[in-house]
């Protein structure tokens, strides 16, 4: 979702992850509701991790603020390799 | 359960830094350490996200950095791309599924490399 705004549309990375971030509120949704159907959500376990990260959130949006955009666009990129690597060696 | 309790922390952190859902953690987190199978876990991780994109999302929106058009827009056109997607995972062999898509990140994440270079060049010689 980032790359697709910051490459294509010509968003800056602040406003990318913010309207990413806001898109995923919609696909997330409609993708629980479905694999909830098929019986896969577990409630319980997806709490332990979930309310954790909200806080995680706050604080990953409070220090987004303070670091340049630039570093925003190099950490994405970092992210992307790792998860390259993990595709490749799992 | 400490250790996913903070995985889902730093889970967290990463999707408000760049934008992401998290399940690069939560899965992992859900998998190796609370025992679910890998598609219990990714379907749980949906779960999981919902809240931190909601409040990631609206944070940012108090920053000014939300287009909401575009968001619901891209949301909707990703729920479609969400069925071309298993539609090709059911015919593609898994191996090329994930290689390819493996090479493609790896293109993006050079380009955003490539950028923060440039910037940063840039910045490092208008002196500021």
């Amino acid at each position: 979702m980032v790359p697709l705004l910051v490459l294509w549309l010509g968003y800056g990375e602040r406003r990318a992850t913010g309207t990413s971030l806001a898109a995923i509120v919609v696909i997330s949704l409609m993708a629980t509701l479905l694999q909830g159907a098929y019986g896969n959500v577990e409630l319980g376990k997806g709490l332990l991790v979930g309310l954790p990260a909200v806080a995680g959130v706050l604080i990953g949006t409070t220090i987004q603020q303070r670091v340049r955009t630039e570093t925003i666009g190099l950490l994405f990129g970092l992210l992307m390799i790792a998860v390259a690597v993990d595709l490749v060696v799992r | 359960m400490i250790v996913a309790v903070l995985m889902g922390l730093a889970a967290g952190v990463l999707s408000g830094l760049l934008g992401v859902g998290g399940g690069i953690l939560f899965v992992p987190a859900l998998t190796l350490v609370l025992g679910l199978s890998q598609i219990r876990a990714e379907a749980t991780s949906l779960l999981a996200i919902i809240p931190v994109a909601l409040v990631g999302a609206w944070r940012q929106q108090r920053y000014g950095n939300v287009d909401l058009r575009d968001g619901a827009v891209l949301g909707a056109l990703s729920a479609v791309g969400v069925g071309a997607g298993v539609a090709l995972a059911n015919v593609l062999p898994q191996k090329a599924l994930r290689f390819g898509f493996a090479a493609v990140i790896l293109v993006v994440a050079a380009q955003f490399i490539r950028r923060w270079h440039v910037t940063r060049t840039a910045r490092l010689h208008s002196g500021e």
